[in-house]
């Protein structure tokens, strides 16, 4: 196949497989493979008990032992750290001394199917939501510092959202003059806005200035990322704004669903708000490659680099509306 | 809710780098998971640091860091004059959808209000021109404090009769009241209406900012009856 046999990826193996076995089945789980077999087969807990019969452990008879000795661990942490707690409260130190919480900000519990493969027996969402319960107890006690090591087991690392994006950095155009593009979308309204650094503050939307919002709404929404950042007259915007459907391939022979193409003009116009919406998220990713780490942190939090995929909910049968019944008549 | 089946994921296109999940959420039917926490509103200025009105440390480490954050709504700018009451106001006094006929009816009342307090300072002496004042949007503020009413009554049904009983109100429910009992008392004037709405609801306005008025009297109607009902407070808790 071209590549070396004593580094090959399972990217490779995948690739070679597909090409020597291609399969035409529309289930990919029943496609052929070749995987290293633990992450075929589930995994299996290891013998629970001796060769004369004795189970390893205490719990072995509550058909759960995992999870029942997780719980009474708990609860004996729980007794120890208030007996500790009483303790120092016999001795004067009423006030638990700051840094003996336990800090759980980088991290979160984990999930129900995570537990699941964790303990590998019978567990269901009501006692996932009850062992959750007692370990937040647990984490809540003053002294829960001591108990970090029996918490943390149970606890997954969280990364900042931040760190896990990437920034594209600035480009320079024939003049010299940094740029940055960026797509933003709305409710079926697809924008493109190109942001020219070292500017004076001209503003031009499919040809015509900031005028071709006449709602002063929509007007704020543009000027929203620039007064945020800080960049008001000192960039220049150009934004292209047009309907999702018009990315899509189609022919003359088969137009997309609603279009304007054939009889009948069913295709909904763009709305104003929506190209405002999809202008502003445009113009906030673009103006990311111009500010500092802390301004697109404070970005993010003011809410201004999320897409609203909110979009309009479906009529359904037996109802007036997405959500409104008929009128409920007694008879 | 039974006809709505399972969840519906929308990845954007590879080159924003941000992949969005959405479902019908259990709790609030909302398009967001829980997971995603609301946008912050208010920055004090000279604000570089991140540490908002929310106190957030200044390493920048905070519960938010961790969490994915909502889409900033359309109504709420950045800019300088954007006030969150105001917006709230707006979107509850509107009809039919009609928001910028609202904002411009609303701007239309600052500009009143603006009027007549003006007329007030000019006549008024020197000692008495600095209790009067002229910013719309501080007599905005103080008129909808003004009307909060800080408890009201509910019908608690106990042993066959239905008794009033004193309950303690929130802060968004009291403004939401507040709010309402103004709107209601602008839009429902007696016929015939002839008077329009930036002057009648300006005249509403000052009344409130100056403790006098139908709905300033409206919530002490309501505290006073909370205050003869209070024998009753117990059956809260049954």
């Amino acid at each position: 196949m071209g590549t070396d046999a004593n580094h090959m990826t399972q990217q490779d193996i995948n690739r070679a497989i597909e090409y020597l076995m291609p399969s035409g089945l529309f289930s990919k789980r029943a496609r052929p493979l070749m995987r290293p077999p633990q992450e075929i087969y589930p995994k299996k807990k290891e013998a629970q008990f001796d060769a004369e019969g004795r189970p390893f452990s205490s719990f072995f008879y509550t058909s759960q032992p995992n999870f029942y000795e997780t719980s009474y661990k708990i609860s004996e942490y729980l007794l120890k750290l208030n007996a500790f707690e009483d303790r120092l409260i016999r001795k004067g130190i009423v006030t638990p001394p700051e840094d003996t919480r336990i800090e759980l900000l980088s991290s979160e519990w984990l999930s129900f199917k995570e537990m699941k493969a964790k303990f590998l027996e019978a567990f269901n969402e009501k006692k996932y939501e009850s062992l959750v319960d007692a370990l937040e107890r647990l984490v809540s006690h003053p002294y829960s510092k001591m108990a970090k090591d029996f918490i943390m087991e149970y606890r997954k690392e969280v990364k900042a959202v931040s760190s896990q994006i990437q920034i594209p950095p600035l480009m320079y155009d024939e003049n010299d003059r940094p740029y940055m593009t960026a797509k933003g979308m709305r409710k079926y309204c697809i924008a493109n806005v190109v942001v020219r650094g070292n500017g004076t503050g001209k503003v031009d939307i499919n040809g015509q200035n900031l005028l071709y919002f006449e709602f002063m709404q929509d007007r704020e929404q543009v000027m929203s990322p620039l007064t945020f950042t800080g960049l008001l007259f000192k960039v220049d915007i150009e934004c292209k704004t047009m309907h999702e459907e018009m990315t899509k391939e189609w022919s003359r022979d088969s137009p997309p669903i609603g279009s304007k193409v054939g009889p009948g003009n069913t295709w909904r116009e763009l709305g104003t708000t929506a190209q405002a919406g999809a202008i502003r998220l445009a113009l906030s990713l673009a103006l990311r490659s111009f500010v500092d780490e802390k301004m697109v942190e404070k970005m993010r939090l003011a809410g201004l680099l999320t897409q609203d995929v909110r979009r309009r909910e479906r009529k359904k049968w037996g109802q007036e509306g997405a959500r409104r019944k008929y009128t409920w008549k007694k008879r | 809710m039974a006809f709505i089946c399972g969840s519906i994921h929308l990845l954007l296109k590879s080159h924003l780098k941000l992949a969005v999940t959405t479902r019908l959420s259990a709790i609030g039917l909302s398009q967001w998971t829980p997971q995603y926490a609301e946008p912050v509103l208010d920055w004090m200025d000279g604000d570089s640091d991140g540490e908002g009105q929310s106190g957030q440390p200044s390493d920048g480490l905070s519960e938010l860091s961790f969490r994915p954050i909502k889409a900033r709504q359309s109504s709420h700018s950045c800019s300088l004059f954007f006030d969150d009451l105001l917006n709230r106001f707006i979107s509850k006094a509107h009809l039919k959808g009609q928001k910028a006929m609202m904002r411009d009816l609303m701007r239309d009342t600052f500009g009143v209000m603006k009027s007549i307090q003006l007329q007030k300072y000019n006549a008024a002496d020197d000692a008495n021109k600095e209790h009067i004042q002229c910013d719309p949007l501080v007599i905005f503020h103080t008129a909808l404090a003004n009307c909060r009413p800080l408890i009201i009554t509910r019908p608690i049904k106990r042993g066959g009769a239905t008794y009033q009983v004193p309950y303690p109100l929130r802060l968004k429910e009291s403004e939401e009241m507040a709010m309402r009992w103004i709107i209601h008392a602008v839009r429902d004037r007696p016929k015939p209406k002839k008077t329009f709405f930036p002057d009648v609801m300006a005249k509403e306005l000052i009344d409130a900012y100056y403790n006098e008025g139908k709905v300033v009297k409206k919530k002490q109607d309501i505290h006073r009856v909370c205050e003869a009902n209070r024998a009753y407070a117990h059956y809260r808790w049954g």
